[in-house]
């Protein structure tokens, strides 16, 4: 027997039981035929086709399981046919509108790319873990005394050592300390390299092994053990030329040999505040450090990391140990997170927060632009959607299709924000800040990490601002369908026209949240220039160096060394003048925190002082032009031991309110020593303009420079300072040619680099605020041609009627304004929200300044003007007889 | 006298019924593995239908509704590119294990 297929319906499919059923009811339909061929009746035929059959419910439960299985794979293949599709379809329609995706994947990429670099920042100074092995367990030990809320994370060496010999609280503990710069001989010219002491359990408590080499043990910290080292990964590479063979080689560090034994693995820092070259073990006579360390650091392991539960075993052993090694001194101890730590200092983290924002707020614009393209777009394609759905596809595929469509472009757009987050980090790196460097735990670059946010960004723009778009296109296009394909059907698909202009309106508002931040910066960055710093920056050069306590060991070696050099510089052509200080702006030589001063036969003032300081000479005045408004100099041979000062006039105000400070007595608390004032100097910016506690400065005699080790020698020239710098650096080498600078820079420049955050924050703040307002500007464009080029008609009578030009131009400059000013009123509210942000980051400008308000609105103002003169020309010119026949 | 299908090569008897090209449903199928074997072979026919379906879910069929020349609704298979590769090379298994069968069968009975 055979049979022939007469045709089959493709798009016909019963469902799963349906179709079981039907083929084992043709199977017995055929087996009956044939049996009632043969003679048999219906009933005897039914009865024995199913019985040749067999067990037909059992068939049928096996049919059931194997077609349900088979269903779920084609639904799979399905899925990924279509998407196939889909890609193919949006592929075709991006490369049909090269100018439309070009428009939108730039938007786009300029959003994502700047997010993209910004989180390269972020994440290696915030978000990666601490470069040690799990590093949320490791504990740093703080303590306090009990009358501050302020803690210190050193403490006495002492203490230290007791400390980790007592405590049970932590399964390792690790004590370091650091000495700044230290003198490494390897060259032409001596170099400096940062060194860090580290106890011997520096690989158990960080859980970090070298990468090659050994680190150090017990036996490395014994009295009399030879002197070793570990270098980091950068020192190696860049100044030890990246060679193995330097492992067993000696470093000359302060004039002593120490044999390298290892190279600790990329990207190690430690502490992560810093940029150490070398780790030495923590001897008992730390001869690399130049002598015993008074305090040190402590950091701990918590196994599991749950610091709360261990605060008060740490307060009690730490009070216990403090009890044994220094009695009658009580402190109070206490642990934190080292990840909590980080990046604390020089406003890093309130900046970072600053730019987080003002990074969200441009994404939010690129994104608002993307829907505003996506939907113009969808308008012009309204009769195509249209078509497509009347000949049967399900809207939900055509949404699909859309949607896939703008995933592609915010894919490109990834790829594209990848080569900007590359470009933009080059940028903000170029104007970084050195503090950010400092305290980043890891090298800022784009890595992995930042791949993934930058695609993970892209997608989420996809979903989040494509859907919208594509499920307004078709619900038009389908309201379109049921009616008529008639053009005048899609009047409304770009968005409605209040759709629209909320777009436009928040764009706007974004942009002057962003142009009010930038410049309430700008604002208060020219404030902070505008500061007298106190001394003629101008006429000076810098000089730091330190003296080696190795090389010149005695105090008179020290002074004469001291001496040597002054006199050597002083003979240079164009030095008109030399001193040596303890600290000049915007450095300072130190600070003291007072809980209340006292000023003599008067109560204790009741208020937290910060008291910057330093020490000067009697010639301070002269070299740096710094004002003396009362009183004397110091004497040439006054010393600290006379307890003479010399305040700044701020602070003789601030102790003896409108009478003269000059002879009359002040201590810092009611234990401290009398300080006799013997002068009054003009205010003196010892910290930097930018620092808003340091109102005040205090000035103490430098009368031997037998204690000086670290030097800031001032010289002033003739004419312009920048002069005299390569003289100077070849004077003192030629004193001493082992002698390391560790600055050397005009005071002017010197001055600038602590105004370096700021600048970094309004000129980032100010880039972002440009794009924004150029996005928006683009956008009220788009809304209004729009609108003119739907209105034409309307435009055309109302001119036939009677309207004038002026009239015409109202009616659409009006449509502008409104979006603007709604936009305007929406930004100076994001403003006053967002002012908490930008609060820390302010100097002398409040985060609610009228005159930055009305700046950024009429920026704004002329900006919407000039977007919406070239949509109003075009209407204007709308020439009625033209239009009104082409009805 | 006739013999059941042996375990296991049901599907090897449709795949090859199909691999004439011709779309077939599952009766039809039946109807010639019985005519071509002259009813030597005896095929459980509620086994057939799972057979069939199992071959369609491992992609080694192809199966369309369709109206027979009866006018009646069926389900038709094909065997797809994949069941003839698949078709070939249980095949020549099979030539294989017979070729074997034989020489064992031929050394046994010579002793």
């Amino acid at each position: 027997v055979r049979y022939r297929r007469l045709f089959h319906l493709r798009l016909w499919r019963p469902a799963l039981d349906d179709g079981i059923d039907w083929e084992i009811r043709h199977h017995l339909e055929e087996r009956m035929d044939e049996l009632r061929a043969r003679g048999m009746s219906e009933a005897e035929a039914e009865r024995e086709a199913r019985r040749m059959f067999g067990d037909e419910a059992r068939v049928r439960r096996s049919l059931r399981r194997i077609d349900r299985e088979l269903r779920a794979h084609e639904r799979v293949a399905l899925w990924f046919g279509t998407l196939g599709q889909d890609v193919r379809y949006g592929v075709r329609s991006i490369v049909r509108n090269p100018g439309f995706a070009a428009a939108l994947v730039l938007t786009m990429a300029l959003g994502i790319g700047a997010n993209g670099a910004l989180f390269s920042v972020a994440d290696a100074l915030l978000l990666r873990p601490l470069p040690y092995a799990a590093s949320h367990e490791l504990v740093q030990l703080q303590q306090r005394q009990p009358q501050n809320d302020w803690g210190q994370p050193y403490q006495t060496t002492d203490f230290a050592r007791a400390w980790q010999e007592h405590q049970t609280v932590f399964t390792s503990v690790l004590v370091h300390t650091r000495r700044g710069g230290v003198a490494f001989d390897d060259g032409p010219e001596p170099m400096r390299a940062v060194v860090e002491g580290v106890g011997a359990t520096f690989h158990e408590t960080l859980g970090v092994q070298p990468r090659f080499g050994r680190g150090f043990g017990a036996e490395d910290v014994r009295a009399g053990a030879p002197h070793v080292a570990l270098v980091s990964w950068d020192f190696w590479t860049t100044t030890l030329g990246a060679d193995e063979a330097v492992i067993g080689r000696d470093l000359v560090l302060n004039g002593v040999p120490a044999r390298v034994v290892g190279v600790m693995p990329r990207g190690f820092k430690f502490p992560e505040y810093s940029q150490t070259d070398v780790w030495v073990p923590l001897s008992e006579e730390m001869t690399v450090l130049g002598g015993p360390a008074r305090m040190m650091y402590v950091v701990g392991r918590l196994p599991g990391g749950d610091l709360a539960a261990v605060q008060s075993a740490i307060a009690a052993q730490g009070a216990a140990v403090q009890r044994a090694v220094s009695p009658g001194r009580e402190l109070i101890f206490y642990g934190s997170r080292m990840e909590d730590e980080r990046a604390r200092g020089e406003g890093v983290r309130p900046a970072m927060k600053l730019l987080a924002v003002a990074m969200l707020l441009i994404l939010l614009v690129a994104g608002v632009n993307m829907v505003n393209l996506l939907l113009l777009r969808g308008a012009a394609r309204t009769r195509e959607i249209a078509v497509r759905l009347s000949l049967g596809a399900s809207r939900r595929r055509v949404v699909r299709q859309l949607a896939t469509e703008a995933m592609l472009l915010a894919l490109i757009s990834g790829v594209v924000a990848t080569v900007l987050a590359f470009v933009g980090l080059r940028a903000l790196q170029a104007m970084m800040p050195s503090a950010i460097v400092f305290y980043a735990p890891h090298a800022i670059e784009v890595e992995t990490r930042t791949l993934l946010f930058t695609f993970a960004l892209a997608v989420g723009c996809g979903l989040l601002f494509g859907l919208l778009p594509a499920l307004r296109a078709t619900k038009l296009a389908a309201e379109a369908a049921g009616g008529s394909l008639l053009p005048h059907a899609s009047a409304h698909a770009g968005g409605s026209p209040r759709l629209r202009q909320a777009l436009v309106t928040s764009e706007v508002a974004i942009a002057v949240t962003l142009l009010v931040g930038a410049g309430l910066l700008i604002n208060s960055f020219i404030r902070l220039t505008r500061v007298d710093p106190g001394l003629e920056i101008e006429r000076l050069a810098v000089l730091e160096l330190t003296v080696s306590s190795r090389h010149f060991p005695e105090p008179g070696e020290r002074a004469d060394y001291l001496l040597r050099l002054e006199q050597r510089i002083a003979g240079l052509p164009g030095v008109t003048g030399v001193t040596i200080t303890g600290g000049i702006p915007p450095r300072g030589g130190g600070i003291s925190f007072t809980q209340g001063l006292v000023p003599e036969g008067a109560a204790p003032r009741e208020e937290d002082v910060v008291l910057p300081h330093s020490t000067v000479r009697s010639d301070f005045f002269d070299v740096t032009g710094t004002r003396l408004l009362a009183g004397r100099a110091f004497e040439p041979n006054e010393t600290a031991a006379s307890g003479s000062v010399i305040v700044t006039q701020a602070l003789a105000h601030y102790l003896w309110p409108g009478s003269d400070a000059v002879g009359r007595r002040f201590r810092m608390s009611e234990s401290s020593d009398w300080l006799t004032v013997v002068g009054v100097a003009s205010e003196l910016k010892l910290m930097g303009p930018a620092e808003p506690r340091a109102r005040f400065a205090l000035l103490y005699p430098l009368g031997s420079h037998e204690d000086v080790f670290g030097a800031v020698i001032v010289v002033r020239a003739a004419g312009d300072p920048r002069t005299l710098l390569q003289p100077l650096r070849a004077a003192v080498h030629a004193v001493n040619p082992t002698q390391i600078i560790d600055e050397l820079d005009t005071a002017r420049s010197l001055y600038a680099t602590s105004l370096d955050m700021q600048r970094f924050l309004y000129v980032i703040l100010t880039t972002l605020a440009v794009l924004a307002l150029t996005l928006s500007a683009i956008g009220i464009y788009g809304l209004l041609a729009y609108s003119v080029a739907r209105r034409q008609r309307e435009i055309g009578v109302r001119m036939a009627l009677g309207a004038r030009r002026l009239d015409v131009r109202r009616l659409i400059v009006g449509e502008a304004m409104i979006a603007t000013a709604a936009g305007a009123a929406l930004g100076v509210a994001g403003a006053f929200a967002t002012a908490r942000f930008i609060r820390a980051a302010l100097f002398g400008v409040e985060p609610v300044d009228p005159v930055t308000f009305a700046v950024v609105l009429a920026v704004v103002l002329v900006t919407a003007l000039l977007a919406a003169a070239l949509p109003t020309r075009r209407a204007t010119a709308v020439d009625p007889a033209v239009v009104l026949r082409g009805d | 006298m006739s013999v059941d299908v042996v375990q296991g090569t049901l599907e090897l008897l449709i795949m090859k019924t199909l691999s004439r090209g011709e779309a077939m449903h599952g009766f039809a199928v039946l109807g010639w593995l019985t005519q071509v074997t002259k009813g030597e072979l005896m095929v459980e026919e509620g086994a057939m239908y799972p057979a069939l379906h199992r071959l369609e879910r491992r992609g080694l069929l192809r199966a369309e509704w369709g109206v027979s020349e009866k006018g009646r609704r069926a389900k038709y298979y094909t065997l797809t590119a994949r069941g003839r590769a698949e078709l070939e090379r249980a095949e020549t298994q099979w030539t294989r294990y017979l070729a074997a069968w034989k020489r064992i069968a031929a050394a046994a009975s010579r002793g």
